[in-house]
């Protein structure tokens, strides 16, 4: 838990603004090394906003964004990656017209040092990859895009592993595996944010958690905490309180 | 063959389409305007190789550069219909500057070492002469290597990713800016290439060459399918193959009008072309 050590990654007071609308009013977040985290809340309520706020594909108006110590507010993406925060985004963002190992390599593009031993770990992990390894990558199913998405920033070895809605448009059987894998990554020792809508199975998984309603944090708190929150239950887990 | 020639052009704009997502309509006229300079250092040097070749493919690749300060605000916006404009616009200057500041707007002639040195292999009745053969060589050990480039290097895989999915290069931290500038030197390297081989085959060049290049380039890539690299290839030989026979069977006039007519028809039955649109 936030003690005595600096955050991995602080988010403090962030507004983001698509044109005139405000996105993003002011949101406050900490991830601690080790710690999986996640954000839930309704549709547009700012989750993804949030994740590309860190990533910088969406500049943050105001408020200060810092990863390792170190500010990347205003930073490329391109330096922020490099620097180990890598996203799996929403959709699974497949580089549907190559194969599944040119779209890992892909994944692995900043690294200089070798990444044969990463990619044994991939496939180890997700043999349906090693299987597919040259079919193109549009070919594969919903969930075989995930796990390529995945594996794809898991290849980047980065120190954030950020997620954006992974279980949208997956079967549920899918998407208790896809739960699996990712608590899996969690105990491996990564570092995980993850945005999902579905709200049960992220507090079933996670450690601590952030709710978003429409561009702020409504609540926030360990899991076990916020499954028991009447207001939480009511809105997002289908509960009586 | 001019074949070849539009093999070349047409893959190298379909390529800077998918890339940098614009038609370079000026890339005929970037290719006959490098040949233009190539004369002029071959005539200022004394008919040197060493010269005139690497000045026209330095000279295609700055013509071609100029253009990507030049659209990159439109590209930003995905203005393609005003970056083919400009483009349009740009070929029309450089067909200005041909017929006004060159050999007093004649067309200009290569022989010697450009033109193969007037050798030929003859089979019979049938002479096929030096530069022919090099122009096929050529051609096809530029798209040879150009391949390499895109599907066997960390740049040209991070390329095709950004011609495929900009939104995914950009969050796997590709470089999507240096790539795009990369894909207007690698366009203009080819365009040097092809004015080089252009010059071989045809053994002169002329102010309103350029704008027939463009033209038959473009007819080539929407006849294959915009975007589409290998279909560029089938696509160009094919009209290669088309004008020749028809020059050989019909009356020489009539080339432009056959070839281009079947290219129009295609393109009606089959808008995106034969083998479909990639960009």
């Amino acid at each position: 838990m936030a003690g005595n050590e600096t955050p991995l990654l602080a988010v403090d007071q962030v507004h983001v603004f698509y044109g005139r609308i405000e996105a993003l009013k002011g949101v406050s977040l900490e991830v601690d090394r080790g710690e999986f985290v996640t954000l839930i809340g309704a549709n547009g309520s700012g989750k993804s906003t949030t994740l590309k706020a860190i990533l910088g594909l969406q500049p943050a108006s105001r408020g200060s964004i810092s990863f390792l110590g170190r500010e990347i507010t205003r930073t490329a993406v391109e330096s922020i990656v490099t620097r180990g925060i890598a996203l799996v985004p929403e959709g699974r963002g497949s580089l549907a017209g190559m194969n599944v190992a040119e779209n890992l390599e892909l994944g692995a593009y900043h690294r200089r040092d070798d990444t044969g031993p990463d990619l044994e770990k991939v496939f180890q992990r997700f043999p349906v990859l090693a299987q597919k390894q040259h079919q193109l990558a549009g070919s594969l199913s919903g969930g075989e895009q995930q796990m390529l998405a995945i594996a794809r920033a898991m290849m980047a070895a980065p120190k954030l592993l950020m997620m954006d809605e992974p279980s949208l448009g997956l079967a549920p059987i899918v998407v208790g595996n896809l739960f699996k894998t990712i608590t899996g990554l969690r105990d491996e020792g990564f570092t995980i944010l993850l945005a999902e809508q579905n709200a049960a199975k992220a507090l079933q998984s996670a450690d601590r958690g952030y709710v978003f309603e429409t561009g702020r944090i409504a609540l926030e708190g360990r899991v076990e905490d916020l499954r028991s929150d009447p207001n939480v239950r009511r809105a997002y887990l289908g509960g009586q309180a | 063959m001019t074949g070849s020639i539009y093999v070349l052009a047409a893959v190298a704009a379909n390529f800077l389409l998918v890339v940098a997502g614009f038609i370079e309509f000026a890339h005929g006229e970037v290719v006959v305007l490098a040949m233009y300079l190539a004369w002029m250092a071959l005539g200022l040097s004394g008919g040197s190789l060493l010269v005139g070749l690497p000045l026209a493919i330095i000279a295609a690749i700055a013509l071609t550069l100029i253009l990507e300060p030049l659209t990159r605000r439109l590209r930003q916006n995905r203005a393609a219909i005003e970056c083919l404009i400009l483009t349009v616009a740009f070929g029309l200057i450089l067909t200005e500057v041909m017929s006004h500041f060159f050999n007093h707007g004649m067309p200009v002639r290569f022989t010697g070492a450009m033109r193969g040195g007037g050798l030929s292999l003859n089979f019979g009745l049938i002479s096929i002469s030096a530069a022919n053969i090099y122009v096929v060589l050529g051609c096809l050990l530029v798209l040879f290597l150009f391949t390499s480039f895109l599907y066997r290097t960390k740049q040209g895989k991070a390329m095709r990713a950004v011609a495929m999915n900009m939104e995914t290069a950009r969050i796997l931290g590709l470089p999507v800016a240096r790539a795009t500038v990369l894909s207007f030197v690698i366009t203009g390297l080819l365009a040097g290439v092809t004015a080089i081989l252009f010059a071989m085959a045809l053994g002169f060049a002329s102010a309103p060459l350029g704008g027939v290049l463009s033209f038959k380039m473009l007819a080539v890539m929407l006849f294959a399918g915009l975007g589409h690299l290998a279909g560029a290839v089938v696509c160009g030989l094919l009209l290669g193959v088309i004008e020749s026979l028809t020059t050989g069977y019909f009356i020489g006039a009539w080339t432009d009008a056959v070839s281009l007519g079947i290219v129009m028809f295609t393109i009606m039955l089959r808008p995106k072309g034969l083998f479909g649109s990639r960009a």
